[in-house]
């Protein structure tokens, strides 16, 4: 079998040398099958190297090893993995599935090649050791027991500099990656483990680890700026790339801008009322001193340690 | 479809004894998918997870359910109400400032956002 080629942290290297049975050679027909079609709609298809020509993918159809899947516009597809991971394609997207191993009750890592649009990804069993990586153009995200959100790609620079803490930066609309923490929260329901994300570029990592807590690298060699909370209209837009057939089928095809306002009063409340004082949480809004200049490789922290668009 | 909801709300009430369970087989994967290929056996099956407290499979068991029948309302309505379960009340409450109180019982809506923001209370430690 053809090892497709991964970036691996030197923990996941570790963890992945422990537990997982390394590529041996093999048939090229061998298929290492992880995981089906859970649901399917529009136009979604799937190319490996054993196919002439990409098929396109019906529900039920199996997910192998090293299986390119690509989504047109309004279509999405969920990959269910056997250990109950599972990936949520959004549209104009293009995803590999490059390793997954599963031990059950003992462990299980996944390494995904994540090169566009928007992916959601929820964690499955939660038993044993776990490790779980996606690798976009611009960085990569180290996951953990968790529901997130990806988006690579210019929806990704579009939504991003939209949200105040990032701003105009200098961006690569094939690279630019935007990754926002969903969950599990530290208040959530018992029984589930609570969610924590590592977004990695430019060997500088940012940690999310609460709902709502966003990174965002630009492009290809620069560090993760974050984490940040993102805006309401923001959440509502990554929304809509994951899941746009629910997005359309509202009456107004999207969130009437009074109704988000609403929203954010609200959420505002919420947030404030569960989080303590978010007008002193460091990770709101950045240094507003600052000037703008992303194009060196500088590393600037507002005074709480966040990192910020070199201004 | 409110009934169901509140369904839900008891279901939360065994979180804390559940036992997560998982697939390990390809044809089980197949069964997972089956069942969302049917409104109200999707929506069946996310209740089932969340007694078993599998809240992020029940998440993505009503994602299969809204990627088929992206008008369930109740499929909508108890996708933002895990949202707020997972402790992302800003996702939840997005979610269900997007629905028509018209689709729902009167008030419903309101007190699905006031449960969410008083569960978020409640569960602040």
């Amino acid at each position: 079998m053809t090892c497709p080629p991964l970036k691996i942290s030197g923990l996941s290297l570790a963890a992945m040398l422990a537990t997982v049975p390394l590529c041996a050679p093999a048939t090229a027909q061998q298929r290492v099958e992880v995981g089906n079609a859970a649901s399917v709609a529009g136009e979604v298809t799937l190319d490996n190297d054993q196919l002439r020509r990409p098929i396109e993918v019906q529900r039920r159809q199996r997910i192998a090893w090293g299986d390119l899947i690509e989504t047109e516009r309004n279509a999405q597809l969920q990959i269910l993995l056997l250990d109950r991971s599972n990936f949520g394609i959004g549209q104009n997207s293009r995803v590999r599935i490059d390793r997954f191993v599963y031990n059950p009750a003992e462990s299980r890592s996944v390494f995904v090649s994540f090169f566009k649009g928007a992916l959601r990804f929820f964690s499955g069993a939660d038993d044993g050791e776990h490790t779980s990586e996606v690798s976009t153009p611009a960085g990569r995200i180290g996951i953990r027991g968790t529901a997130i959100d990806m988006l690579v790609g210019d929806e990704a620079e579009d939504i991003a500099e939209e949200e105040e803490f990032v701003g105009r930066v200098r961006s690569d609309d094939d690279e630019a990656t935007l990754v926002v923490l969903r969950g599990p929260g530290a208040n959530a329901l018992s029984g589930v483990t609570r969610g924590l994300a590592e977004v990695t570029g430019a060997g500088v990592t940012v940690v999310l680890d609460e709902p709502g807590l966003a990174a965002y690298i630009p492009r290809e060699g620069a560090a993760p700026i974050g984490p940040f909370r993102i805006s309401n209209n923001g959440l509502a837009a990554v929304q809509d790339e994951i899941l746009p057939r629910w997005a359309r089928s509202f009456s107004n095809g999207g969130i009437p801008d009074e109704v988000v306002v609403g929203a954010a009063a609200v959420v505002l409340g919420i947030i404030l009322g569960t989080r303590g004082d978010d007008d002193d949480d460091p990770r709101t809004e950045p240094n507003s001193d600052d000037t703008i200049n992303q194009s060196d490789n500088r590393i600037c922290r507002n005074d709480n340690g966040a990192i910020i668009p070199c201004r | 479809m409110l009934e169901n909801n509140f369904r839900f709300a008891f279901a939360a009430l065994a979180l804390a004894t559940a036992v997560p369970t998982g697939a390990q087989t390809l044809e089980e994967l197949d069964r997972l998918s089956d069942e969302t290929a049917d409104e109200a056996s999707g929506i069946e099956a996310a209740r089932q997870q969340i007694e078993r407290g599998e809240l992020l499979q029940a998440l993505a068991t009503l994602e299969r359910v809204l990627t088929q029948f992206p008008k369930s309302d109740e499929a909508r309505f108890n996708h933002a109400i895990l949202l707020c379960w997972i402790d992302d009340p800003q996702g939840g409450l997005v979610e269900f400032r997007r629905l028509e109180e018209d689709d729902y019982a009167e008030g419903a809506l309101k007190q699905a956002i006031a449960d969410c923001r008083l569960a978020a209370e409640e569960r602040k430690p």
